[in-house]
């Protein structure tokens, strides 16, 4: 018999019984037919390519945390083991954390001790990587939006606002936190320390959170003196009471402190301020506006337009933002 | 006599640059760099991570790759062409043979090495990275592990035949990057009543993780360089430990 024939008629009878065999390799490899080896398992027999071990098993990890799983037990103790050893074998991996937590907070959170998981798989990567600010602040997200403890996350977001790459908006809901806990000097100490180092724009941001905190406190100690006395402040020296405020913090706070007729605190540097800092993010928005369509935006293209004070008005011309006054 | 080791060693060095196997394995490397690109696209936003640590572990197996197919079957295809007849008929000693094959070996095995390890970070700086002292560090490991796994596979091709020293090589791969892996297994409450064998394997298998520095370039961290000095010098010690044994066994071997 001819060989080719013989070939060619082996590679058809081989396409053909591919079909029934496929179909019963998607009957064995559905997902929850997913195993994974003990971690420790895993960490011998990759041996010396433990970061390629790592990048395959995140990227078949990767896709599985979205799909539907039959037995959720299944999945969870899949990806579970699947993380346990990502991070046994490369240690460093900070996708898997962020990745990790994420799916177990949000995706899973309805899993039995996803918290709880999610706190362990942040606990190891903190462990392994002391100096990760990002892994401190989603450990402390984590304990203050799940387990709703207050002193852990302060305690957590302490440890990681000394570290390079500590954000401002994890700085800003420390010492929010701190000014609620009435350690106001720590809030304020913060905020004047980092407006003496970094770049002018750091500096710029570190002034703003400086002036909100003081904003925040004054309005904390505003409510408990209309509590306690029945009656709104109406002067900065309603405020001078150190059952009110930290006496240490009490000469920042009453600085430039003003009341509004419905009693309120404030600050109005805090004002000006914020209004430049709004400017600021309206340029910016508008210059990527006049990039991508050509042109620039006119001011109902603006979202969120802050009211302007009273006699006022916003402008908006030639990429700048300004107030004027109104006609 | 190191004049007669460096001609030995010239000549391992062009016949192993003319053989096949060489370019085969280095398009296998190279290919495998390639395709690290397409993992990077599936990974979301390690593309980076997926380009080094591929590419780096391609640069790895490129060393098995050639210790066991070249390295392991070295002295054997001397003495099965005849040409060892006509080197140690002159005053060329077994001992000298032995080394010149080793030095010419390492000295291949290396060239190919460094090129693809060039090409391998012009392909990260591609993909946006940058060299640093973590892949630098990650290569020269790389070329450390060479020295020991080459002298490995001319012991076991001076002992046995070809097949079973390639065999043999990529055992002795495996078990010298797994016993610090096998002894962490014992740490803790697991596994007490192994943990003493596992501390001798630790001890006396040599540990090719010593000069492992592929998980350095996503750590961020500095590339501690006594580290990598003391990892080099055992395979060197290595080295010098298996060559001594290949030479022995050779100067013993009946043609």
């Amino acid at each position: 018999m001819d060989a080719r024939l013989i070939v060619v008629a082996g590679i058809a009878a081989a396409a053909w019984m591919q079909g029934p065999a496929g179909a019963h390799n998607e009957e064995r490899r559905r997902n929850d037919f997913r195993y994974t080896p003990d971690p420790a398992v895993v960490l011998v027999a990759a041996g010396a390519h433990k970061s390629t071990a790592a990048d395959l098993l995140w990227l078949r990890t990767l896709p599985d945390m979205s799909k539907e799983f039959a037995d959720p037990v299944l999945k969870a103790r899949w990806i579970d083991n699947s993380l346990e050893s990502i991070t046994d074998l490369e240690p460093s991996f900070m996708t898997v954390y962020d990745f990790g937590q994420a799916y177990l907070t949000y995706l899973d959170r309805r899993a039995k001790g996803a918290a709880d998981r999610a706190i362990a798989l942040l606990e190891k990567g903190i462990r392994a990587n002391p100096d990760s600010s990002g892994l401190h602040v989603r450990l402390a997200m984590i304990h203050f939006l799940e387990k709703h403890d207050r002193a852990k996350t302060i305690e957590i977001l302490g440890r990681a606002s000394v570290m390079p790459g500590f954000d401002s908006l994890s700085a800003n809901m420390l010492t929010t936190l701190m000014a609620k806990q009435r350690d106001d000097a720590f809030a304020l100490r913060y905020w004047v320390d980092r407006m003496e180092e970094g770049t002018p724009e750091m500096r710029r941001v570190a002034t703003l959170h400086f002036w909100r905190t003081k904003n925040e406190i004054a309005r904390r100690a505003a409510r408990e003196f209309k509590q306690a006395t029945g009656h709104a402040a109406s002067a900065a020296s309603d405020l001078n009471d150190p059952k009110l405020l930290q006496p240490e913090a009490i000469p920042a706070i009453l600085d430039g402190l003003e009341f509004a007729p419905d009693g309120m605190p404030r600050y109005p540097k805090l004002f000006d301020l914020e209004i430049a800092d709004f400017a600021q993010s309206a340029e910016a928005w508008a210059r990527t506006f006049h990039d991508s369509e050509g042109r620039w935006p006119k001011l109902d293209e603006f979202e969120s337009l802050p009211a302007a004070p009273a006699g006022k008005a916003w402008r908006f011309s030639d990429g700048k933002m300004t107030l004027v006054e109104a006609k | 006599m190191r004049d007669r080791i460096a001609v030995v060693a010239k000549a391992t060095f062009l016949e192993a640059v003319r053989d096949r196997v060489l370019l085969v394995s280095a398009a296998f490397a190279l290919g495998l760099m390639l395709f690290s690109r397409v993992l990077g696209w599936l990974s979301l936003e390690d593309t980076l991570k997926m380009v080094q640590d591929f590419s780096l572990s391609g640069l790895q197996v490129l060393g098995l790759l050639l210790a066991m197919l070249i390295g392991a079957q070295s002295l054997a295809r001397e003495v099965e062409r005849r040409t060892i007849y006509t080197v140690l008929s002159r005053d060329c000693t077994r001992t000298e043979f032995v080394i010149g094959k080793y030095v010419g070996l390492v000295a291949v095995a290396w060239a190919v090495l460094l090129v693809c390890g060039a090409f391998q970070c012009i392909w990260v700086v591609i993909w946006g990275g940058s060299i640093g002292g973590a892949i630098a560090a990650a290569i020269l490991g790389v070329l450390c592990e060479t020295l020991a796994l080459m002298s490995v596979a001319l012991l076991l091709g001076a002992l046995a035949n070809p097949s079973i020293a390639s065999v043999g090589t990529l055992c002795f791969y495996f078990a010298g990057h797994a016993t610090e892996a096998l002894r962490d297994l014992t740490q803790g409450d697991r596994g007490q009543d192994m943990k003493g064998v596992f501390q001798i394997i630790y001890r006396i298998v040599p540990n090719l993780e010593n000069v492992n520095f592929i998980n350095h370039t996503t750590s961020g961290r500095p590339v501690d360089w006594t580290h990598l000095g003391f990892g080099a010098a055992t395979m060197v010690v290595w080295a010098v430990v298996f060559l001594a044994g290949a030479a022995a066994l050779f100067r013993r071997r009946q043609f």
